[in-house]
């Protein structure tokens, strides 16, 4: 019976995701008062992402539509309903922002545009053919270079936006001659076809090899992978904690799934020379460039840039193994528990409220935190201790089983290598433990404090308890949450 | 096949010399018009592949709108030329590089390009870049091929119909929403520009109607009468 | 066959007008002397020196409006194919279209409402 509608769903599927954003534009010319208009579009927002989570969870759960365009697993399931909540937790601190006054400023352009950036990643997600993926992530990318602009701090984010622009246009001309190559040596576009008339001739094709590999490279640079590091540390610089926030997780989401879809239809049955050196020593470099980077510090923005670097060269790892899916359904264990971690420091970060208006910018002023709300002290050296990885949380036990497989298969000198690495980007963040529990004895035993900041905690209560129940439970329920991953994986094979 | 890699060669000699004219003039307009000269050399390329439409959109789109954004940015920034030379010879490696590089890829293009063209084209070409054999002025009795003039297309055609908007119409939809994206974003970007120059112009507006309709009894309310 | 027929009329246009341009660009160029000193190529400022830019300043409306011309060439480029083959289509093609106009419509009004064509 669905044959005879199909066309009519279809159209039920697009006309889901342009609706809201056309009537978002209608409401923002026809309501004059100012403060009006903001609170509908975020609502209007908000109700959109519920619309369209719960859309999602009803479809049948693994489907190939409109001519073999857009095709849906379990994985992308799972990391679609992340991304929606991801960006219902980012609407909720804008609303509060706005609903106090001058803290977070965005205006109405930004979160339509924040929708449209949404809509190409989740067709960037559910592409099966490799136009669709360009065309998605275009979308997406136009979206962020126009968000990495932020209004309060206008020199330092302009040059942060023009970088990542720049980097970002060579990144998508090096994914289109990849794409060109790939075209003329199988002379189809759709994964299914790529990999069947790759594996009909014994030997790859040289221009195949080419091809597949440049789309794999241009992806990486989108990710921050060094050396192609530099641009994201200072687009991060520019735009707010928010925005920063907002920008890495859904660009790892939307990367990392994006390789997981051709790792597992493609790469993993074709042998391609040279991919998995050249992947190894960037990932190398990338976490060299991680730990001596981060050493001399003194904004909080820019160290979360740093791990937000080490971290995306962790979660490649797969790439290089040998083992097809166990290696998979790890780094997305590993995805799972870094977002939760992120989001819990953010929303720690952003529910601060000092007397002067304005986030925590630099490390220094986290020495107050400690003798004002001891509370807020433990919570934040919890979270920075389990992004960290350290020993009594689950963080550790992710980042051990995504390096120790490589022992299994022979190779020694490299696991021996990212392991004194993730050791080095470990001692940046108990630094900060450091600056938090000790710089403060040191400020009272010189003879109490001249000007006392009061911080207290205005919002976001629950993500925070919600993310250290998590901390605590996963423990618990680790078998089990391992196992729930490795049968979304084995089931969308 | 000769003339028309004969062709292909010229053409990209002449996009060769244009970008590293680019590179290193210190005129910004200079470079602009060497962009149009490579955009219509590419044109030429389009069409020896039987791309007309193509390479019409490519000159309108492209020269039409492009380029002349890139003429305003130029006006609107004030570049001092002596600054440009004395900055651009610290990137000389990175250009001996990048030349070495484009070499690579015209390369590869060149030995993977197969170019087929009729047989009148050719014998029309070759009046004019000449490496063929001498039968040109022979008289050869030639049949009309009614069949390939029946079933031809133009790429317009192949493009418009059912594909485009029928069977591929996700792509087209994108399009769409990424020129809407476009038009949102310059208004985010310019908008407080725009807004202290309204606000500058609005204290000099004249509201004409109100002017008009103004009356004697209900406007003047004290007066005096000096004898 | 239909069309690279006469492109070689084109051909012959287009080194007719090459050499014109030419001819009447450097003609002046070749035959006349020139004298360029200092005090004859700087700017007039009554007789004081230039004290800066003699360019007035950029007003950002024009690059709004050229950004505007762009999208709707654009959209004119989309607008070739359909009016050439819409005697082979569907109705469902036909109803694309005229969503595809309608969206780019409603950003057009958009556009107007914020004010960006305004006094230019």
């Amino acid at each position: 019976m669905m044959i005879l509608f199909e066309s009519s769903l279809n159209m039920i599927k697009y006309s889901v995701y342009i609706v809201p954003l056309i009537l978002m534009i209608i409401l923002s010319i026809s309501i004059e008062n100012a403060s009006k208009k903001m609170n509908i579009i975020l609502k209007s927002m908000k109700i959109t992402i519920i619309v369209i989570g719960i859309l999602i969870m009803i479809e049948e759960s693994t489907y190939v539509k409109l001519n073999g365009h857009l095709i849906k697993t379990e994985i992308i399931e799972l990391f679609e309903i992340i991304l929606l909540g991801v960006t219902y937790v980012i609407i909720t601190i804008f609303e509060k922002g706005v609903k106090e006054g001058t803290k977070t400023k965005i205006t109405e352009e930004g979160i339509i545009l924040m929708y449209s950036s949404i809509i190409g990643m989740l067709i960037s997600m559910e592409a099966h053919n490799l136009i669709t993926l360009f065309l998605s992530l275009e979308i997406s990318s136009i979206c962020f270079y126009i968000l990495a602009l932020n209004k309060n701090s206008r020199k330092v984010s302009i040059e942060g936006g023009l970088k990542y622009y720049i980097v970002g246009g060579i990144a998508s001309t090096i994914i289109l001659l990849g794409i060109v190559c790939i075209y003329k040596s199988t002379g189809s576009l759709m994964y299914t076809d790529i990999f069947i008339t790759l594996m009909e001739n014994g030997k790859v094709d040289n221009i195949a090899q080419m091809g597949l590999s440049l789309l794999v490279l241009g992806l990486i640079i989108k990710l921050g992978i060094a050396p192609f590091h530099g641009w994201l540390i200072d687009t991060y610089e520019g735009t707010g904690m928010l925005m920063t926030y907002f920008l890495t997780i859904t660009q790892k989401i939307v990367t990392i799934i994006i390789l997981i879809n051709l790792y597992l239809m493609i790469i993993a049955y074709v042998t391609i020379q040279g991919l998995n050196q050249v992947l190894l020593i960037g990932i190398i470099v990338t976490l060299l460039v991680g730990t001596i980077g981060s050493l001399r510090q003194q904004k909080l923005i820019r160290f979360i840039a740093y791990s937000a670097i080490v971290n995306s060269a962790l979660l490649i790892m797969f790439f290089v193994g040998n083992n097809t899916e166990e290696l998979v359904s790890y780094s997305i264990y590993y995805l799972v528990n870094y977002i939760i971690g992120l989001t819990v420091l953010i929303s720690i970060i952003m529910g601060l409220n000092k007397n002067r208006e304005g986030n925590i910018e630099l490390l220094g002023e986290l020495k107050n935190i400690w003798l004002n709300n001891r509370v807020v002290g433990v919570c934040f050296i919890v979270v920075l201790l389990y992004l960290a990885g350290l020993p009594p949380f689950t963080n550790f036990i992710s980042k051990i089983i995504l390096i120790l497989p490589y022992i299994i298969e022979g190779r020694l000198y490299i696991t021996m290598i990212i392991l004194f690495l993730t050791v080095g980007i470990m001692i940046y963040y108990v630094n900060i433990v450091k600056i938090l529990l000790i710089d403060k004895k040191q400020q009272e035993e010189r003879g109490g404090v001249q000007k006392l900041e009061t911080y207290q905690m205005k919002s976001g209560g629950t993500i925070i308890i919600g993310g250290m129940l998590w901390i605590v439970f996963s423990q618990v329920y680790l078998d089990e949450i391992i196992n729930i991953i490795k049968i979304i994986v084995a089931i969308s094979n | 096949m000769d003339s028309t890699l004969g062709l292909l060669v010229i053409l990209l000699g002449i996009i060769m010399i244009c970008t590293l004219v680019i590179l290193r003039s210190v005129n910004p307009i200079y470079s602009i018009l060497n962009l149009i000269v490579i955009y219509g050399c590419y044109a030429a390329i389009l069409l020896t592949v039987e791309m007309e439409f193509l390479a019409c959109i490519y000159i309108l789109v492209n020269v039409g709108a492009i380029a002349v954004l890139f003429l305003f940015i130029v006006m609107m920034i004030n570049i001092n030329i002596v600054e440009i030379q004395e900055t651009m010879r610290k990137y000389n490696i990175y250009m001996i590089v990048g030349i070495i590089g484009v070499i690579g890829i015209i390369g590869i293009l060149i030995t993977n390009y197969n170019i087929r063209l009729k047989e009148e084209v050719i014998a029309d070409f070759s009046m004019f870049l000449t490496t063929s054999e001498s039968n040109q002025l022979t008289v050869v009795p030639t049949y009309l091929d009614y069949y390939t003039l029946f079933t031809e297309t133009t790429d317009i055609r192949t493009m418009g119909s059912n594909v485009i908007y029928g069977s591929q119409s996700i792509w087209f939809i994108m399009a769409c929403i990424i020129l809407l994206i476009g038009m949102v974003g310059v208004i985010y970007i310019t908008e407080d520009l725009i807004i202290e120059k309204r606000h500058l112009n609005e204290r000099r507006r004249q509201d004409i109607n109100s002017q008009v309709l103004r009356e004697y009894k209900t406007t003047i309310r004290n007066y005096r009468e000096i004898q | 066959m239909l069309v690279t027929f006469e492109f070689t009329y084109i051909l012959i246009l287009l080194f007719i007008s090459l050499a014109l341009s030419m001819i009447l660009f450097f003609l002046g160029y070749f035959l006349m002397f020139k004298v360029a000193y200092e005090d004859k190529l700087m700017g007039y400022e009554c007789g004081f020196d230039p004290f800066g830019n003699a360019r007035g300043e950029f007003d950002i409306r024009f690059y709004l409006v050229a950004i505007l011309f762009l999208i709707f060439d654009l959209e004119i480029t989309f607008l070739f194919p359909f009016s050439i083959s819409i005697m082979s289509m569907t109705l469902a093609s036909y109803s694309i279209m005229l969503i595809f106009l309608i969206i780019l419509t409603i950003g057009f009004i958009y556009e107007i409402k914020k004010g960006a064509l305004d006094w230019s």
